[in-house]
């Protein structure tokens, strides 16, 4: 599904922030990225959204090369990011609207008319827009509400909707839990499962090392710009994740080798 | 606690970038307007010389009375590098029958398909930019801390909020009462150093209350300032809310007053004071049109408006008539002159009226009450022009009564001089043939007369002089619209301090 | 999509509070200046009537009319009519309100052409070459500063478009958005203004709209630069600078090219120009004075001719000079004008004066028709003198003066000029003046608007350099 290769990035300041770093995911996994502040968890999914340019590498969306056509790899890929803060004067549902009608506009320019066929088929689209909203968990008094009166949480449901309108297959988020409460956490890792049942793959990068332990299929730590570990959940079954991470951070523990085979090999679900 | 607060303010002040990119352009601004007006100021004065040493040789180089053209000549006010104001016009040409009502300009270069609207000076930097400047650097005083969230804390400690607010604002003072007063300062001193006779107890006295008067401008507008960024949670808006007040104040409400009110409420009376001078004008010029006949019996010819030349023959023919007429036109003619220039000067006063209106009503406007008082401390008023033209009739009445004492009033090269009071259009003929050139009409009437009787004996003229204001006298004029400024200043205070109690802090 | 983006930006703007002030403060403005127009209108067709009816009594007033009078008055006298260009600008003296006199012998040293810096007053130059400009500004110059504060720029840029999309689409709505908060104000208050003033013309009407048309590279001008500064970190900063440069070329340019126009092309002082013409003059008349053995200065009869050839030449010296002193004017009329023409807004102002005939564009042709009615009404003038027995044809300046010593010494049947009545009285007043065609016209606006257009490529070429570049993580 996603696979990166061989990522790198250098700033303009000379400072290296990915080196080779080497990434699959196969569709329906969610996959987590750890790792500190400065790490190049950002990096990475800035440079899968195209906001900054890879030095050198290459990254694949369902066979689909960033280098080759970026703007169709563009169209395989949601993203959430850290902080939503979306069109203050707009309600939810007006911010929900006009993503949702920029993607439908774009898939049918890309696919030259064949629309797939869609839920919205059977339903209005106003229906449809707000159905989605109540699936992400949005209180229907506040579907009308100017964005700017939104708690944080809110605003990251209807980050979560506009994603979920677009109806990509890559869903990536840049650490999705900071900030939210425990009650909102819980319903938005509810939703995240929810994704992957219906068959998402979801990248995101976060700090939650527990959270990251009970939703990932796979977790990958990063350290100085470089994947130091890249476990599967059953591998860390009977683990104390926590340790890892500060053993690979405090730099205890050597990194794992680079030149491994294709992880999906051994990936078992 | 305040000090400490202020001295924090004016610290927090001096970190923003914004502050600096303010203060160059202002200091820029200053610096390149100050040498603009001190380079017109030194033309002003080079063409003053040139005029009084023109009017000094003209007299001196007189044969007779004919030659003569005494001028009421003004030294120009040194404060119009500060304010241009009212400009006067600096020659007033002495006609002894003539009314004196309008000033004209001499020496200056006058290009005749260009208006020189130029407004740049130093109260117009005050006006425009510092007003600008000071809502610039105060527009997020509140909100902007708010938005950072050091308002919050600030708010934990035992700090009265009326406190606050007093902080904020005497650190935006402060903070352009310097940058403004340095620049003064400099200019203030270098100015004495230029031009080295011009230091006087009127100058110093001028200097420093257009200063009080800035510093008040300038606490009016950073209280406006305050006063916004209390209205608004978002700086960006607050930012919208003083361009949009600035425009008000420094566009809008002026334009509203010259075009819309001021019409209505002063055209017609305006117009009216005009009228009447315009009449007693004609009743003067009928006065002596009608005389003519009487003593011009034998003229030669009579065409239509081109008689001036039939007055010139007219001379020659009848000596008795004229003196006859010269002795009527001083009973009849001159006591009109004085009725047209007390009509002239009604309507000057009832201009300096309606400034005077438009003080009490923009009382809240500190930029309209700035314009004013700083002419009126400047001396660049309607009012001392009016002053001007007293000042050269004094002089025209001394002169006159001198002439009659020593006889030559009554003689004819003194009308020969001044034609154009029989007929305007006849005026503008003769006065192309010559090119205004005064002396060749004198001598082209003297070809035709050829007479000395009088030995010439030059009157002592004088320059008219600014004169000097006593600090009473200042006052005097500023005072209500002084108390009217510091009024509106406090009613700002309070409005403001009021917003703050109920201000959310959160 | 290019429409939904659109459709998106407008409801933005749409819904920001500086748009609902904006707007209405335009509103507002657009109609004062209606109002306040049209009380100057009032006035100025009521002088201008006046005027007219003063002239028609001259020209029925057989003794204004007399070949010999006319050489007297030796007036041309050029009226201009109120019209509703009025609304667009004041023109402070040229033509709205003007009643200028020509000399036939002098050349024309009257003031009748004259361009001034009409900045703050309330009309449509002051709104649509100097508000508008700012009010773009301040609208857009946190455009995408805002989405990209809000997350939403990178949301939109993980949709499968070319990133310059937004930029383009952002410009149009700015510029749909220039369109809907001046047209409908600026059409009422132009019916406002027709209906107050009841001067309903189709002409004016077009020219209005072009103005309108007119105005929007300059607007689109300022959309740029602020799109451009909204791309940087310190925009706030910006803005305030932006606010000076502003203020800069509204205020400080104009005013300030008349300082350095004065410097760069200096003209004498009244005095020395009055000394050269008199001197001109004079020393010719000397001269003459010399060569004919004094005969020039003295008025008897047998002398009438020479005399009257001494004071013809000795004018003609003096025109000369005169001509040299009008171009001295003009030069440094034009150096002003020139470094005027830095600042945008004077740009405006030089094609509305195109546009509606004003200020320095229309001084040449002002001159051109003024010489050619001139001559025109001389030859006829000559023409009608030589049909006249008893006339002497002394058609000089001062040819009347020496018709009181001719009666003098010969009576009253010879006459200097002729005592018959000018045939065409209409001739002697000018009320309306040719200038270009619409062609001509168009193509010296092309040219005075190729340099704003210049440099909304440039600003345009340079944001989207900028916004390609742009990081927006």
């Amino acid at each position: 599904m996603l696979k990166i290769v061989e990522l790198c990035k250098t700033y303009e300041d000379g400072i290296l922030a990915l080196h080779n770093v080497c990434i699959d995911i196969v569709k329906g996994q969610i996959f987590a990225l750890l790792g500190a502040n400065g790490a190049g968890k950002s990096t990475t999914i800035n440079i899968i959204c195209g906001f900054i340019p890879a030095s050198d590498g290459d990254i694949w969306v369902d066979d689909i090369s960033l280098k080759d056509n970026p703007r169709l790899m563009r169209s395989k890929i949601a993203y959430l990011s850290e902080n939503v803060m979306l069109y203050d004067n707009f309600t939810g549902y007006q911010n929900l609207k006009f993503f949702a009608d920029i993607s439908h506009s774009e898939k049918r320019k890309l696919e030259k008319g064949n629309i797939s066929e869609n839920m919205e088929k059977s339903l209005s689209q106003k229906e449809y827009l707000t159905q989605i909203l109540r699936d992400v968990g949005l209180q229907d008094d506040f579907i009308h509400v100017n964005i700017s009166k939104y708690s944080k949480g809110m605003r990251q449901k209807v980050g979560i909707a506009i994603a979920l309108v677009k109806d990509a297959p890559l869903l990536l988020l840049d650490e999705p839990f900071s900030g939210l409460d425990p009650k909102a956490a819980y319903d938005f890792q509810k939703l995240l499962y929810k994704l992957r049942n219906e068959g998402k793959t979801i990248l995101m990068s976060t700090h939650d090392i527990f959270r990251a332990k009970e939703m990932a299929d796979i977790i990958c730590i990063m350290k100085e710009g470089e994947v130091v570990m890249t476990k599967t959940r059953d591998e860390l079954e009977s683990e104390d994740l926590n340790k890892i991470y500060l053993d690979y951070i405090e730099g205890r523990v050597a990194p794992m080798p680079l030149n491994m085979p294709s992880i999906s090999n051994f990936v078992v679900r | 606690m305040l000090k400490s607060l202020l001295e924090h303010e004016l610290n927090n002040l001096l970190k923003s970038k914004r502050i600096y990119t303010t203060v160059i352009m202002f200091l820029l601004l200053f610096v390149s307007i100050f040498v603009v007006r001190v380079i017109d100021y030194q033309k002003q004065v080079n063409q003053y010389i040139d005029d009084v040493l023109q009017n000094e040789e003209g007299l001196r180089s007189a044969e007779n009375y004919s030659f003569i053209n005494p001028r009421a000549i003004q030294q120009p006010i040194v404060f119009s590098i500060y304010n241009d104001g009212f400009k006067i016009p600096r020659v007033l040409n002495i006609q002894y029958y003539e009314p004196i009502i309008y000033a004209e300009s001499l020496n200056e270069e006058d290009n005749i398909f260009f208006i020189d609207n130029n407004q740049l000076d130093i109260t117009f930097l005050i006006t425009f930019f510092l007003s600008l400047f000071i809502l610039l650097i105060s527009y997020d005083s509140v909100n902007g801390e708010k938005r950072v969230g050091t308002l919050r804390i600030l708010m934990t400690y035992p700090l009265k909020r009326q406190t606050f607010i007093l902080k904020k604002m005497f650190g935006v003072f402060f903070f352009v009462a310097i940058t403004f007063t340095i620049p003064y300062v400099i200019s203030f001193v270098s100015i004495i150093y230029m031009f080295v006779n011009i230091l006087s107890i009127n100058f110093l006295l001028s200097a420093f209350f257009y200063w009080l008067l800035t510093m008040l401008f300038i606490l009016f507008f950073s209280l406006l300032g305050i006063f916004i960024s209390c209205c608004s949670t978002n700086p960006n808006r607050s930012l919208v809310y003083s361009l949009l007040v600035w425009i008000l104040f420094r566009i809008v409400l002026p334009i509203s007053w010259d075009y819309i009110i001021y019409p209505r409420l002063y055209d017609e009376q305006v117009l009216h004071l005009r009228t009447i001078q315009g009449d007693k004008q004609y009743e003067k010029t009928r006065v002596e049109f009608d005389v003519n006949p009487h003593w011009s019996g034998n003229f030669i010819q009579y065409s239509g408006e081109g008689f001036y030349n039939s007055w010139v023959f007219a001379f020659k023919e009848t000596m008795d008539g004229r003196d006859q007429l010269l002795r009527y036109m001083y009973d009849e003619v001159y006591p009109l002159t004085f009725e047209v220039e007390q009509a002239r000067d009604d309507v000057i006063r009832y201009l300096i009226n309606t400034e005077n209106v438009k003080n009490w009503v923009f009382f809240f406007n500190p930029i309209v009450l700035f314009n004013n008082l700083s002419m009126k401390i400047t001396g660049n008023s309607r009012g001392d022009y009016l002053r001007f033209l007293h000042s050269a009739r004094e002089l025209r009445n001394e002169l006159v009564s001198l002439g009659i004492e020593e006889g030559w009033l009554l003689d004819y090269r003194f009308n020969a001089y001044v034609p154009e009071k029989y007929n305007v259009l006849d005026y503008d003929v003769l006065y192309e043939q010559v090119e205004g050139d005064y002396e060749r009409m004198g001598e082209f009437v003297h070809e035709f007369i050829g007479d000395d009787r009088y030995e010439m004996r030059l009157p002592v003229f004088r320059r008219y002089e600014q004169p000097i204001y006593s600090f009473g006298e200042i006052f005097e004029r500023i005072f209500v619209y002084l108390v009217l400024f510091v009024v509106s200043i406090v009613v700002l205070w309070v409005m403001t301090w009021r917003k703050f109690l109920k201000y959310d802090v959160r | 999509m290019n429409q939904i983006i659109l459709m998106k930006d407008i409801r933005l703007m749409l819904k920001d509070l500086k748009f609902q002030i904006f707007f209405l403060i335009l509103v507002a403005l657009f109609i004062l200046s209606a109002i306040s127009s049209a009380v100057t209108y009032h006035s100025h067709n009521d002088e201008y009537q006046a005027d007219l009816n003063r002239f028609n009594e001259l020209v029925s007033n057989e003794n204004y009319t007399k070949l010999a009078n006319l050489i007297n008055h030796r007036r041309l006298n050029v009226l201009s009519q109120p019209s509703p260009a009025i609304l667009f600008s004041s023109y402070s003296s040229f033509p709205d309100k003007i009643n200028s006199r020509v000399i036939f012998y002098s050349p024309t040293l009257d003031k009748y052409g004259q361009s001034g810096n009409g900045v703050f007053r309330l009309n449509w130059f002051f709104i649509l070459g100097i508000l508008t400009g700012f009010i773009m500004l301040v609208m857009s110059f946190e455009t995408i500063s805002q989405e990209k504060r809000s997350g939403t720029l990178r949301l939109m840029s993980v949709y499968g478009f070319k990133r310059q999309k937004i930029l383009w689409i952002k410009y149009i709505s700015y510029m749909l958005l220039y369109l809907i908060i001046i047209i409908p104000p600026a059409l009422a208050s132009m019916i406002l203004f027709f209906a107050l003033t009841g001067t309903w013309s189709a002409v004016f009407m077009w020219k209005f709209l072009l103005i309108l048309l007119i105005s929007i590279p300059f607007a689109s001008f300022f959309v740029w630069l602020g799109i451009f500064i909204s791309m940087g970190k310190n925009y706030r900063n910006a803005i305030v600078m932006i606010v000076f440069i502003w203020l800069f070329f509204v205020i400080i340019v104009p005013q300030s090219a008349s300082i350095f126009g004065k410097q760069l092309s200096p003209i004498k002082t009244t005095t020395e120009y009055r000394q050269a013409r008199s001197s001109a003059f004079w020393d010719e008349f000397q001269a003459w004075n010399e060569r004919e053995d004094d005969r020039a200065g003295s008025n008897t009869p047998e002398n009438l001719e020479i005399r009257a050839a001494a004071y013809h030449t000795s004018e003609e010296k003096r025109d000369v000079v005169v001509q040299k002193e009008v171009e001295d004017y003009m030069r440094q009329t034009m150096m002003i004008q020139k470094i005027a023409s830095i600042s945008p807004f004077a740009q405006f102002e030089m094609i509305s004066e195109i546009v509606f005939d004003k200020g320095l564009y229309m001084l040449n042709y002002m001159q051109d028709t003024t010489k050619r009615s001139v001559n025109q009404i001389t030859n006829l003038m000559i023409e009608q003198d030589s049909r006249d027995e008893n006339s002497m044809h002394l058609f000089y300046g001062w040819a009347e003066m020496d018709s009181n010593v001719l009666s003098f010494f010969y009576g009253s049947d010879k006459v200097a000029f002729s005592h018959e009545l000018f045939e065409q009285p209409n001739l002697l007043f000018v009320t309306e003046i040719e200038t270009d065609d619409a062609w001509g016209k168009m193509v010296k606006i092309m040219m005075r608007l190729l340099p704003i257009l210049i440099l909304n490529l440039v600003l345009m070429a340079g944001a989207v350099v900028k916004f390609e570049r742009l990081d927006i993580r």
